[in-house]
């Protein structure tokens, strides 16, 4: 219950920071950083333009997705305080409800019937194929690492039960880090994709959503920011240690949401997008890179010790 | 045993009747004979799940002898599995027939054979002597042939016919000589005799019978590198049948694994793994190559061989946790593999009846041609929607219920296994994500490019929705798409039952299903979650824009105003991305001129893809055995009097073979005398 209210207050100002970082970083005095905030809540009030060709899945799809994102944050825990939804495998679950609001604007994009929408609709689909994967690995060789099953279960058992800190924390700051790409990449920011761009061809989510407007041109921005803070709190969760107090967990919590706002303000600023032929070669290095956490899950249980078949 | 030969007169009337009567009341007939055959059907099945034993012994005379009629738990899932979707294909079929009535003999024959096809397929669940299931099994064979062949002066469709024709019998094949191998070596036709006999060790048979049986059972279910008859089939069939054969016909040799597992005799977590690993393989490459399919039928068929692959990752999983002794992963893997079965009968007979549908209104399956059909076939596109969400695995659909219990076996597996099984529970896992992650691509592309959007060629006039009729049974197949998906629970215990009679050694089975059923219980809290919050983001929307005007104007062309609907993405351009990475396991031929000069010639480009697996085992091989059969071609020389020469011949040497001692002797004595 907390979880969900701390992920939608961090939502809130998640875009906001990283403009700042980018404008600070420019040397810019930039907009503050409710200002995000109020771009959603303009378009909100704003009546809509549809098109034409476009029929009732372009209607209800910004809808549904928000939905399924916001089901999906329910699965989130602080620390050792489950979420809502909170069951074995409950990860399973998130990443699969995620991807059900996905394949709805994906969709809506092909209803207008327009070529650049169709262009990044294509693109979604194919880079979430690819996405896909990563999170579950990581989650599972948690679940090797810990014995436990849900996510609320995993987190409240990294740190402090028999498992050694130095290798916990390791796996922790690498797996945060490989999350916060994912989210990353979920939310088509850069390297993979630049929101600022102008030129409709480069693009992935922004030309997929060309023909939104209004309501649900706001909905599916406050989306984009609410999917950082879901992705931004499994990244907090990893380093929770149970039994610390409410305070200390939203803390750490409001913590590593900053650093991924800053480190995703850093990186817009000085960076470029990759070409669009190179990207499904930097998704497949962050799920190789989950590899990593499984051969460290494994050796820090000693499933490996004695058995190894070679 | 009354109601079971009531059942089976009802379809022996149907038969006898159909030929004799006019179009109208054939197909009538053909209904009324489904359906009520089926409910006695459901009604025994329905009695074995709730605890009562249907077992006889039916003395069927001089070559059979007593043919043991046995209905356990495993059958009666199967059989109502099979009567549902035997049921809705009937009704569907009744109105997509409608545009033959003008082929009386045809019909006939069809109407028949979907009768002839429930008798089989019922009485291949039901029998328990090997050649009482052989003869059904053959029954089952050649009704789906001939169901299959409607459309036979088409060349195309009788090539697909024979091809299936072909291949299911080199299965069959295989299936009688691992029947005869343990039958023989346990001295009786009763398969639960076998069973028994292996079970206690008093014979010896090793592993091979099974691996025979399980290849000719593959044979039938479409496990790749053996799945090649199904793409060509299920396009060139009538589309109620392509849903009646990939919902259900394609199972039955999932049920034959089922039936033989505990034939196997040997390490079950070797099996597991081979099983396991074949699967997944099936399941990643019939999705690959689905993606680049242009025939919806063609798509959605290799869509079933994905979904063979998964479901025989769940059986693979049981054997596995079987092997290790953990109930839990076997159990879990089981119920995935069986409820996954049922999932797929639905969603998948689903998705031919709506691409039957498109293609009786539409005379076209090419996604190419086809665009914008959501708005002249409201019903038919929400219809697909929902399957095509329910096939990718995502909640709040049945697909992901079944899929959920798979990747529970697999990270329970994973966490309490050593490190070899937690290498392989991984790869699989891998698998399995990716399998849903390109079924995402794929249903993406097959449905945004079909239904929405503007015609990408002329469609007809007259398209518009189907018959009322039609959607019936559409409807009762979403209606359980949507009840297992949100309330999996009284599923899980129904698929649990004949997943408890497959593992050896349970003592307290509530025990073991126990967490299972609290955590579906959570996923289904999941489910309704997903939907509530989805409903209340868009009555927010409503709230907040009830005041606000809304405008319709041309979609957005980024400053182009001539944008047509040649411009849109179409399906080949949706997955280019793909197929690009993907191109070494493809097989994509593209033929275009380009268009060049000041004056050019009209532009062209062709894409044709092929199963590369096809081309490679099957196509090849044929035609080295085809190049060593033209060195006989000499004897066919079409001339009469030869043939009645190999006659003579072929009699000379059997009757010198018969009597070669005393014609050896004959000319021995005489050379002696000489």
């Amino acid at each position: 219950m907390e979880s969900i209210i701390l992920i939608v207050t961090a939502s809130l100002f998640f875009t906001g920071i990283v403009i700042r970082v980018k404008s600070i970083a420019a040397g810019r005095k930039g907009p503050g950083i409710l200002q995000p905030l109020r771009d959603i809540l303009r378009n909100m009030k704003k009546g809509s333009v549809y098109s034409e060709t476009s029929g009732l899945i372009f209607r209800i799809a910004p809808s549904i997705y928000a939905g399924t994102l916001l089901t999906a944050a329910l699965c989130i825990p602080l620390g050792d305080r489950p979420g809502i939804l909170s069951f074995q495998w409950d990860f399973v679950f998130f990443v699969y409800t995620l991807a059900l609001g996905k394949f709805l604007m994906v969709v809506a994009a092909l209803d207008t019937g327009s070529s650049f929408e169709g262009m990044g609709a294509s693109r979604e689909a194919f880079f979430s194929m690819l996405m896909e994967p990563a999170v579950f690995m990581v989650m599972g060789s948690f679940a090797i690492l810990t014995g436990k099953t849900s996510f609320s279960e995993i987190f409240a058992a990294l740190h402090g039960s028999g498992i050694s800190n130095a290798v916990s924390y390791t796996m922790a700051v690498l797996s945060a880090i490989l999350i916060m790409l994912v989210g990353m990449v979920e939310n088509s920011r850069m390297p993979v994709d630049d929101p600022k761009t102008h030129l409709e061809l480069t693009m992935i989510h922004e030309v997929m959503i060309l023909d939104n407007s209004g309501f649900d041109l706001g909905l599916i921005m406050y989306s984009s920011c609410l999917k950082f803070a879901v992705f931004g709190g499994v990244a907090a969760g990893l380093f929770m240690k149970p039994g610390a107090g409410f305070f200390a967990d939203a803390a750490i919590f409001f913590l590593v949401q900053f650093c991924y706002a800053v480190f995703t303000g850093f990186m817009e600023s000085f960076m470029a997008r990759f070409r669009m032929k190179n990207n499904p070669q930097f998704i497949y290095t962050i799920t190789a890179a989950t590899l990593l956490i499984f051969i460290g899950a494994v050796h820090a249980t000693g499933i490996a010790g004695g058995k190894m078949p070679w | 045993m009354s109601l079971i030969a009531l059942a089976f007169l009802i379809s022996l009337c149907g038969l006898l009747l159909i030929p004799f009567l006019p179009v109208k009341f054939k197909k009538l007939i053909a209904v009324i004979a489904v359906l009520s055959s089926g409910a006695i059907h459901i009604f025994n099945a329905a009695k074995v799940l709730s605890g009562e034993i249907i077992d006889f012994t039916l003395n069927a005379g001089f070559p059979f002898g007593d043919i043991p009629v046995r209905i356990d738990n495993l059958s009666a899932f199967f059989m109502i599995v099979v009567t549902f979707t035997l049921s809705t294909g009937v009704v569907y079929g009744y109105h997509y027939m409608s545009k033959y009535d003008d082929e009386p003999e045809k019909q006939s024959v069809h109407w028949c054979s979907f009768l002839l096809l429930q008798a089989g397929m019922m009485s291949v669940c039901m029998m328990q002597n090997i050649l009482g299931f052989l003869i059904s099994w053959e029954i089952m064979t050649v009704a789906a042939f001939f169901l299959v062949i409607y459309d036979y002066e088409t060349p195309n469709t009788i090539r697909a016919g024979l091809n299936y024709f072909v291949q299911s019998h080199i299965g069959v094949l295989l299936i009688i000589i691992g029947f005869i191998w343990t039958a023989s070596a346990a001295g009786s036709f009763d398969l639960a005799v076998i069973i028994a006999a292996v079970k206690n060790n008093s014979i010896t048979i090793g592993p091979w019978p099974f691996m025979i049986l399980f290849t000719g059972f593959a044979f039938k279910a479409g496990f790749v590198p053996l799945h090649t008859w199904l793409p060509w089939a299920h396009p060139a069939a009538p589309s109620h049948v392509s849903g009646v054969m990939s919902g259900v016909i394609i199972k039955m040799g999932i049920y034959g694994i089922f039936r033989i597992l505990p034939v196997y005799q040997g390490d079950m977590l070797q099996i597991g793994r081979l099983i396991l690993i074949i699967s997944a393989t099936t399941a990643l490459y019939g999705v690959m190559v689905a993606i680049i399919q242009h025939n919806l039928k063609r798509l959605l068929a290799y869509h079933s061989v994905e979904n063979i692959g998964i479901i025989g990752m769940g059986i693979g999983l049981g054997a596995i946790g079987t092997g290790m002794s953990n109930n839990a992963v076997a159990l879990a893997g089981y119920c995935g593999a069986l409820l996954h079965t049922l999932n797929h009968s639905l969603f998948k007979s689903l998705l031919f009846f709506t691409a039957g549908s498109v293609y009786r209104k539409t005379h076209t399956l090419n996604i190419e041609e086809l665009g914008g059909l959501a708005k002249k076939m409201p019903y038919t596109a929400a219809l697909f929607l929902i399957a095509a969400l329910a096939i990718t695995g995502l909640p709040p659909f049945n697909g992901f219920i079944s899929e959920f219990l798979i990747y529970s076996s697999m990270y329970t597996g994973m966490t309490t296994g050593d490190l070899s099984f937690a290498m392989i529970f991984l790869c699989c896992i891998f698998a399995l994500v990716m399998v849903g992650g390109l079924a995402f691509l794929c249903f993406t592309k097959a449905f945004g490019i079909v239904f929405l959007g503007t015609p990408r060629h002329h469609i007809p006039e007259n398209c518009a929705e189907v018959e009322r009729w039609c959607l019936v049974p559409q409807f009762a197949i979403l209606a359980m798409i949507l009840l297992i998906g949100f309330f999996p629970v009284p599923f899980i215990k129904l698929v649990s039952k004949p997943a408890l009679t497959l593992i050896p050694g349970i003592k307290n089975p509530a025990e073991i299903l126990a967490p299972i059923s609290s955590t579906m219980f959570s996923v289904s809290t999941g489910a309704i979650m997903i939907a509530v919050i989805c409903g209340a983001v868009y009555a927010v929307k409503l709230f907040v824009t009830r005041k606000a005007v809304d405008r319709t104007s041309p979609t957005w062309g980024c400053g182009y105003t001539g944008a047509g609907p040649r411009l849109q993405y179409t399906a080949t351009s949706f997955v280019k991305s793909y197929t690009e990475i993907a191109s070494p396991l493809l097989r994509i031929k593209t033929t275009m001129s380009a268009i060049k000069g000041l004056f050019p010639d009209k532009g062209e480009f062709h894409v044709r893809t092929y199963d590369k697996l096809e081309e490679k085992l099957i196509d090849s091989n044929l035609n080295r055995v085809g190049n060593f059969m033209t060195l006989f071609a000499f004897l066919q020389n079409g001339l009469i009097q030869y043939y009645i020469l190999y006659g003579v011949f072929f009699i000379i040497a059997v009757m010198g073979f018969t009597f070669r001692k005393s014609i050896i002797s004959f000319i021995i004595s005489f050379l002696a005398l000489g």
